[in-house]
């Protein structure tokens, strides 16, 4: 069964909202932090050292960190490790007057931990990326079509029966474009719940739940259903692709390409117009059976992308033996080489490796006009994120596929770039 | 704002007035944290003077201006922060005593200018 997901982690019911611990040993970066985050609306609790940090952790369960790496008695990684091991669902924010590689580093030790890394802050704070990260829903509020939901909840498995058996769950469209001239080519398709009395919720509510109760093939239903009804009635121009995500459990399957088929059929939608995304990380698994579901697929007409690129551990030589024909780089990799120089060089070479390969590329998470110019000048030929246009139901995406103007987004492409990257240091200091 | 113009190499001025603005929600912020700042500093720049030579004390020091490193730059004092970050990397450091003896002392002239500059800009604005 085809799952469609981003990858948020559920955060617990018990968390407080818009409430921040904060962890430093230095009293005028602590007091800072505070009062940053008081004046965009949240509570705030402060600790001086590590033991202090878990007990007001463990009592009042914030729905926000930020952590210092360099403490007296402790440092950033076995604090992390402490959260790890309380199965925190927090967003992490890293703020730290560290040299820019560790501090960097400590963020991606704690991404793949499984803690919600929201943000890597160097010190002294810019105010304002501090509140894009601890207020990003208010962020995304602005955007058009942006669900409003809360996303800090998580359902119990009555609540997810109940949902499926009324056909709660519904697609959203984020569109893809072309770099070189700007036209729509695709849309993925990302699932969200309308909840009858909390809105439009995004996965990290629903998507855990979905997977532990076994019931991902009925889920999956619902939505493709959805999709390739929606882009069977015109909701796209023709030649643009529907993208959607599959889960682990899919390709050993041994329905699962049957079953594709059979859904293409029944929509009256050839299958040379969904590109099917698998993760990373799934790409290293049951290799035996996923290489034949996969070539099964593809020999169908399906095309394949990998997905999240640059978000786990990859191997290249299985890269290499799948049939595909797109590689996704990860938003988490795309998003911040505005100001990392090694997101830059990693996210270069995979643009080279996937050129090399006769392979498209899409990168997600372009969050603006000189990030989308970058990736065009690294050879990259498609973008998806933020900067050019949020997740939307799908009469706002028809709706906005007509009124893409791409010489616009050329023009923006062209008038804008990156600064360079000073070599080395902390920061200011 | 009405400052002398001479104060802003020692002071990054977007950083402080972005301080102050919080005072809006934590009221007297700046001038508490100056005060702390200025207690906190000078014992432990004390501290580093009388221990630049004794082994045992290198990594309390370096810990000391690590910390010294990040909330210089919080106040906006960007020099202050840079020698910090300077002795920081000369605590423990191999036949480094002269060496650090020397980082102290820039610390603590800056630390005085800096202070100046910060009670300054306090007065300018309160």
């Amino acid at each position: 069964m085809a799952a469609i997901h981003d990858n948020r982690l559920p955060a617990s019911p018990r968390h407080q909202r818009n409430a921040l611990l904060v962890l430093d040993d230095d009293p005028t970066s602590c007091e800072l932090i505070a009062a940053a985050a008081e004046s965009v609306g949240f509570q705030v609790q402060m600790a001086s050292d590590v033991p202090a940090f878990l007990q007001a952790y463990d009592a009042w369960q914030p729905s926000h960190v930020t952590l210092d790496v360099h403490l007296r008695s402790a440092d950033g990684i076995q604090v992390i490790q402490a959260l790890v091991q309380r199965q925190c669902r927090a967003a992490v924010t890293i703020v730290s007057a560290t040299e820019r590689r560790i501090r960097e580093a400590v963020g991606k030790v704690a991404h793949q931990e499984g803690l919600r890394v929201s943000g890597v802050l160097e010190k002294p704070i810019d105010y304002r990326r501090l509140e894009a990260v601890l207020r990003p829903k208010a962020a995304a509020s602005e955007m058009p079509g942006r669900p409003g939901g809360d996303d800090a909840y998580t359902a119990d498995s009555e609540e997810l029966h109940s949902a499926l058996m009324h056909g709660e769950f519904l697609p959203y469209y984020q569109p893809q474009v072309s770099l070189r001239d700007g036209r729509l080519t695709g849309v993925e398709a990302l699932a969200r719940w309308r909840h009858p009395r909390r809105g439009i919720l995004l996965p990290g509510a629903f998507l855990h739940g979905i997977e532990a109760m076994g019931v991902m093939r009925q889920f999956t239903k619902q939505i493709l259903d959805q999709a390739l009804a929606w882009l069977a009635c015109g909701g796209l121009p023709a030649g643009v692709v529907l993208s959607v995500n599959i889960s682990p459990s899919e390709l050993s399957d041994p329905e699962f390409v049957d079953d594709m088929l059979l859904r293409c059929r029944e929509h009256g939608v050839s299958p040379r117009r969904l590109m099917l995304e698998i993760t990373e990380s799934m790409a290293v698994q049951d290799q035996a059976v996923a290489l034949a579901t996969l070539t099964r697929l593809r020999i169908h007409g399906f095309m394949l992308a990998i997905d999240d690129i640059g978000n786990a551990f990859s191997s290249l030589s299985r890269l290499l033996q799948q049939p595909l024909s797109c590689v996704k780089l990860d938003h988490s990799l795309v998003s911040i080489v505005g100001d990392s120089r090694e997101a830059r060089e990693v996210v270069a070479a995979m643009l080279r490796l996937g050129a090399s390969l006769g392979m498209e590329t899409v990168a997600e998470g372009v969050e603006s006009s000189a990030i989308a110019r970058w990736l065009r000048d690294m050879g990259c030929t498609k973008a998806q994120g933020t900067g050019i246009a949020a997740p939307m139901a799908g009469e706002g995406c028809a709706q906005w596929a007509r009124s893409w103007n791409p010489a616009e987004l050329m023009a923006a492409i062209d008038a804008y770039s990156l600064p360079p990257i000073p070599h080395g240091g902390a920061g200011r200091a | 704002m009405n400052l002398d113009a001479s104060l802003e190499p020692r002071l990054d001025l977007a950083i402080i007035d972005q301080v102050r603005k919080l005072g809006a929600v934590r009221p007297g912020l700046l001038q508490r944290l100056v005060e702390k700042f200025d207690d906190g500093t000078g014992e432990f720049l004390a501290f580093a003077a009388g221990h630049a030579g004794a082994e045992t004390a290198q990594e309390r020091m370096r810990q000391g201006f690590h910390s010294l490193k990040g909330s210089a730059a919080g106040l906006g004092a960007t020099r202050l922060s840079a020698l910090a970050w300077e002795a920081e990397r000369a605590c423990g450091a191999d036949g480094a005593a002269d060496a650090l003896a020397a980082r102290i002392d820039a610390v603590r002239d800056e630390f005085a200018h800096a202070m100046h500059a910060l009670r300054q800009y306090v007065e300018a604005n309160a």
